[in-house]
């Protein structure tokens, strides 16, 4: 008999972790900015709908002591849009549709070589897609990525032509292909457009000869009552002594700063329900069942210099420390709030240490 | 006139550990796996050897050690010298112990020959001093009785010499009484002589026409050579089945005397980092080895991945460890076995053990219950709970509700009537932790909230052993009990099983000739249960989880159940010093409704041996099929792929044993597998996993063995073993993420003096390949840097030293013994890489390191 290992192995290597930990741990910090650093990408609409073109919007950040003029210094930002991806366990690479469907097979036009369990599908795949306007010759050519560069760190993205045929046609064909009709996602949920679909948008972005930055955005397309996230938004940030008294901002001097979070933030949000094998739950008259859920705020800190105590604060305890740099001067501190479904808020603040 | 002084060195209890079979005895069903209960031939008739009259007017001494051969009668077949006091000593001590005669001794009830250690020493005495004093007749007498205890176990001790000064003496009888009578009144000195313990003179008076009740307890003189528990003395069968004696494992350096992690110092086991659990067998997985206790299998066998095992070393009679080609009896794993065997608790008296380390403190208490029955109570519990908050920073961002903390416990009853044994034995662990992040730590904001671990399991275990006729036995057994898994962590992860675990276990062995021996039996395994997860796909070998923040969420919640027969059989065949082992098993499988017949050879001959029969020079060889399930997670339909094969391996190992000398043993073992049908990802996100997985792993392993004999023993075990897999077909071979090229342990431990000893273990390993990281890409959405995994398990770290040493000092008090040690790990400060950690984008790294030097004590007290 064998057993699942995965709850030992988890509370065992946190056990190590707390009773070994020995070692040099003087590694770079996340929330010092001493680099050129991706610190958020938004978007106009956070889940925009099948038919929404998309503006996303890079927040880098780039040291001072970087000459924009320079050739060195100068920004790239390259995307690439993925209809889809193999997931974050092999880095968020796209998939190669020549692997996944013997899209060769379909380009070269012999649809006896596909997989039996496709040639079974075909006939109602060629009918669905005729029904999306989009032709069989579409098909291997679905998944493909796009590629995009732009000058400036904003983007705008067509969900109805992402992978040629948009993201409606996207469920559509994965439904299609899969072994038991139904389009699932790494969870193996079922994925429908009132649950969403994932596009990923990589981001390759720096400056040219010194640094690059990958990142992934993921934007969930979804047609469900039109009450997708918004944005949420971080008002102000409040810095005072630990005893809630006026800081000195002298050097080393330890403060206590704290995100002011709008009550609005955390939407409410409508969660289809899912069954334990992750099939979508539905009511009697087909409609999915659906349960109310609040997002989960997070609000991850940086700055140009200084230590904070906590990287990131999450929910309603959004206090912490922070500890003035050494050196008197004009340092910068920013804040980034999430909303944990794609919706993003910056916050900046310049203060001087005396 | 002089006169011949004898000393029965090796009286009746200390033989009971010598006994061992002459020839294989007829064995019980399983005896490959099972300790026979052994009862050891008393001396009932002692003749007094003729001191050679040369010697003797010299006034020599001699003292010669035999292993006598008594056969089922009790008579002495043979009298070989083992250690000479000369050779007309020999002659004259091999003469009369050829005329000795004992009460057979019992093996599970049954007379069989056996052979045990005798000492004979010959000492000139003058006779003057024993009859320097004529006893009056005519003044009043009155006697002197007692018994004889061994200082500290009270063990009775027989055979002893008790002399009166300038009078008579007597020898102290099987349950240590003795009496001299009939001595004048009056102050007299009382002299307890014996070779293996300490001198004891005592004044006493005799009063008029009473007896007089004295208790003396001796103290043993430094290690007693027959004091030693040797366990696992059984007909070998296996090519590579290694066991230990229970002493040695209570000294061996860094393992707190814990039994279960004595294994992890043995040829063909990789070293685990700290912090975690299981066993890595010639490159094998971890799920793939097993842990057993009397063969039935246990869902954990060490509290918290590795730190105690969950069952208390004194309650062992052996730990039998099988790294590959075991026998028919053990299947649904492609790695290696370690089989824990309970012994039969003690039935002479009542004994009582509590101890305390810095982990955990514990009791045992044993004796007999009623005729023919014997129970034992223990239990152990962990104080971490206690101190880890108390040591913790203020500021540390956890908080504990409940902090690390086990206990075990034991139950034991055992009975025998006639030949008949019962036994019910009822036994379990709890492990749990839970504790408050505050905020998010490390790279992964979902690292957060609340998280709690429970790991319990209990059994009801009973077996029924009995001899159906003198050529056939029988042996039922069953444990019945529950597993419960729990985890919560966080938001997002959550996995619960509860299962309750039927294991029975028949098997039948009949002896046709002396030549053939067959063994059948049935091993079934069942289970009902439940099981609820919320968690992500767990990753596979070789794979780098990536922050769970960016994983999804599989859930599943469902009964499962499970009936899985494997009958088995078994033969041996012996063509005079070949010994040849064939098998088969059969193992199906209910839920992935599959089935795997797994023939199975092993072979030994014995190519030296000397005149008492024993072999020196040994090759064996075995090669074998075995299958396993996949782990429940890689054939759930959610979380794997249900329609997924059993995994297979094939086992091929050859190597030889020679004696070096009476205690020097070298074990030498060439092995190769090949591992098929593995399951292994697939890039296809609709079917993750497949069986296209495949391995190979080959090496070989050492062992260089001095066994304990007075003050001495130790090993040097080595490993040279390269462990490869190949994902799927078109993949080139890479290393396993356990492959370690050389694994060394040397162990030494010596006794300095009655209460002093001192051991060392050096261990050398190579570094753990691992995966290194070409940068991350960041995960804006859930701000996380997701790394870019390079060619996997591509790169070493460096490679593990350490120095471990161990100081024990016994106290023994008449009625009790007291006993501490002091370890001191990694003595020289090695800073060994036990991990890379990576900054936050995976654009810098840096070593963490195991433990830096760390003393721990711990200590004892029975009685």
């Amino acid at each position: 008999m064998r057993v699942l290992t995965l709850a030992p192995a988890a509370i065992a290597g946190f056990f190590g972790l707390l009773t070994a930990g020995c070692g040099d741990m003087d590694l770079s910090k996340r929330s010092e900015l001493t680099e050129y650093r991706v610190l958020a990408v938004t978007a106009d609409k956070p889940q925009p709908a099948p038919t929404d073109v998309v503006t996303l919007t890079v927040i880098d950040h780039v040291p001072a002591d970087v000459d924009p003029a320079a050739d060195s210094g100068e920004r790239f930002y390259a995307w690439e849009i993925c209809p889809f991806s193999l997931g974050s366990i092999v880095g968020y690479r796209c998939l190669d549709p020549f692997e996944a469907l013997g899209g060769a097979d379909m380009m070269m036009g012999a649809p006896q070589d596909l997989p039996p369990e496709i040639q079974a599908r075909l006939p109602a795949l060629i009918a669905r897609l005729a029904e999306l306007g989009v032709s069989i010759d579409q098909l291997p050519t679905a998944f493909a990525p796009r590629f995009v560069t732009t000058d400036g760190p904003e983007v705008s993205i067509d969900m109805a032509d992402v992978g040629g045929v948009g993201v409606e046609a996207l469920v559509a064909i994965c439904g299609a292909v899969s072994p038991d009709g139904i389009c699932r996602n790494e969870a193996r949920e079922e994925v429908t457009l009132a649950q969403g679909w994932n596009v990923y948008v990589k981001l390759y972005s720096g400056l040219k000869g010194l640094r690059r930055v990958d990142t992934v955005k993921v934007l969930t397309v979804r047609d469900f009552d039109g009450r997708n996230t918004t944005n949420p938004s971080l008002d102000s940030i409040t810095i005072t002594a630990p005893d809630g008294g006026q800081p000195v901002l002298a050097p080393e001097e330890v403060v206590r700063i704290t995100a002011d979070v709008s009550a609005s933030a955390a939407d409410d949000y409508p969660k289809i329900v899912l069954g334990t094998e992750g099939k979508v739950l539905r009511n009697a008259d087909g409609t999915p069942q659906v349960e109310t859920a609040q997002e989960d705020i997070l609000v991850s800190w940086y700055a140009t210099a200084g230590e904070f105590k906590f990287e990131r604060t999450a929910g309603d305890m959004q206090d912490n420390e922070f500890t003035l740099p050494e050196e008197a001067g004009p340092i910068r501190i920013i804040a980034i709030i999430r909303d944990g479904r794609g919706g993003f808020g910056v916050f900046e603040q310049d203060i001087i240490v005396q | 006139m002089f006169r011949l002084c004898w000393v029965l060195a090796l009286s009746a209890l200390p033989a009971i550990a010598l006994a061992q079979p002459a020839k294989p005895p007829a064995a019980a069903p399983g005896s490959a796996e099972k300790q026979p209960e052994i009862t050891p031939p008393k001396l009932t008739k002692f003749v007094e050897a003729v001191y050679p009259p040369a010697e003797f007017e010299a006034g020599k001494g001699a003292t010669v050690v035999m292993q006598l051969t008594i056969d089922a009668e009790g008579a002495v077949e043979e009298a070989g010298i083992t250690q000479s006091g000369g050779a007309v000593f020999d002659t004259a001590a091999t003469e009369a112990a050829m005329q000795f005669e004992f009460t057979p001794a019992l093996i599970d009830g049954t007379p069989q020959p056996v052979q045990i250690g005798y000492r004979y020493v010959f000492e000139v005495k003058q006779e003057s001093t024993q009859k320097a004093v004529e006893i009056d007749k005519e003044k009043p007498t009155g006697d002197l009785g007692g018994i004889l205890l061994e200082k500290g176990t009270r063990k009775p001790l027989a055979g002893i010499l008790v002399r009166i000064q300038n009078g008579p003496e007597t020898i102290s009888d099987a349950e240590g009484k003795f009496r001299i009578a009939q001595l004048p009144v009056g102050n007299t000195v009382i002299t307890v002589d014996d070779d293996a313990f300490y001198t004891l003179e005592d004044e006493e008076d005799v009063v008029a026409g009473k007896l007089t009740e004295l208790t003396y307890y001796l103290e043993k003189r430094g290690t007693d050579p027959d004091s030693v528990t040797v366990v696992g003395r059984r007909v070998k069968k296996e090519v590579a089945r290694r066991t230990l004696t229970m002493q040695e494992i209570r000294k061996i350096p860094g393992t707190q005397g814990d039994a279960l992690k004595v294994v992890q110092n043995l040829p063909g086991v990789a070293r685990i980092p700290f912090g975690g659990g299981g066993l890595i067998v010639r490159g094998s997985n971890p799920g793939d080895s097993g842990s057993f206790i009397n063969r039935h299998f246990v869902p954990i066998i060490f509290h918290f991945g590795g730190l105690r095992s969950v069952f208390p070393s004194e309650l062992l009679e052996s730990i039998d460890f099988y790294p590959g080609n075991f026998g028919a009896e053990f299947g649904r794993l492609t790695g290696g076995v370690v089989d824990a065997r309970i012994r039969r608790p003690k039935d002479d008296r009542l004994h009582a053990r509590v101890e305390a380390d810095i982990f955990d403190a514990g009791f045992l208490l044993e004796g007999p219950l009623h005729e023919g029955a014997t129970f034992a109570l223990s239990g152990r519990r962990s104080y971490i709970d206690a101190i880890l908050p108390a040591v913790l920073p203020d500021d540390a961002n956890v908080d504990f509700a409940v902090a690390p903390r086990y206990y075990d416990y034991q139950a034991l009853y055992d009975l025998k009537v006639d030949n008949h044994r019962v036994r019910a034995y009822f036994f379990g662990s709890d492990d749990a932790l839970q504790f408050l992040l505050d905020q998010p730590v490390g790279n992964d904001p979902s690292i957060r909230g609340s998280f709690r671990n429970e790991t319990s399991f209990y059994r009801l275990y009973l077996a029924w052993n009995t001899a159906i006729s003198d050529d056939v036995d029988h042996e039922f057994s069953i444990a019945v009990g529950k597993n419960r898994l729990f985890f919560a962590g966080g938001p997002d992860l959550f996995f619960e099983i509860n299962s309750l675990i039927t294991t029975v276990r028949e098997e039948i062995e009949v002896r046709w000739t002396k030549q053939f021996k067959l063994r059948v039996g049935l091993d079934v395994e069942s289970a009902i249960g439940d099981i609820e997860i919320r968690a992500p796909s767990p990753p596979k070998e070789g794979q780098q989880p990536p922050p769970l923040s960016t994983r999804e969420i599989l859930r599943i919640d469902r009964p499962f159940n499970f009936l899985d027969p494997s009958p088995w059989i078994e033969g041996e065949l012996k063509f005079g010093d070949l010994l040849v082992v064939p098998a088969m098993r059969l193992d199906y499988n209910y839920t992935l409704n599959d089935f795997a017949f797994d023939p199975r050879l092993a072979m030994r001959y014995d190519v030296v041996k000397d005149a008492d029969n024993r072999a020196w020079t040994t090759i064996k060889g075995g090669v074998g099929l075995y299958s396993q399930r996949p782990s429940p997670d890689e054939s759930d339909s959610t979380f794997g792929n249900p329609d997924i094969e059993l995994e297979k391996s094939l086992h091929v190992s050859a190597g030889f044993e020679q004696r070096l000398s009476e205690l020097v043993d070298l074990d030498v073992v060439g092995f190769y597998k090949h591992l098929y049908n593995s399951v292994s990802p697939v890039d296809d996100p609709q079917i993750s996993l497949g069986n296209g997985g495949t391995g190979r792993i080959y090496g070989m392993e050492l062992l260089l063995r001095h066994n304990l004999k007075e003050r001495f023993f130790g090993w040097i075990s080595y490993t040279l073993m390269r462990s490869e897999r190949k994902d799927a077909g078109d993949d080139d071979f890479r290393l396993f993420s356990f492959d370690q090229t050389h694994i060394l342990t040397a162990i030494v431990n010596y006794k300095l003096a009655t209460s002093w000893e001192v051991g060392a273990r050096w261990r050398f390993v190579t570094g753990n390949p691992q995966t290194p990281r070409n940068g991350a890409v960041y995960a804006v959405d859930t701000d996380v840097y997701v790394p870019y995994p390079g060619a996997t398990n591509s790169r070493r770290l460096d490679n593990f030293h350490q120095l471990d040493v161990r100081v024990d000092r016994k106290w023994t008090y008449d009625t009790w013994i007291l006993t501490a040690y002091l370890e001191i790990q990694n003595l020289y400060n090695q800073s060994n890489p036990e991990n890379t950690i990576y900054n936050y984008d995976s654009t810098e790294t840096t070593a963490v390191t195991g433990l830096p030097i760390i003393p721990s004590f711990g200590i004892r007290g029975e009685f």
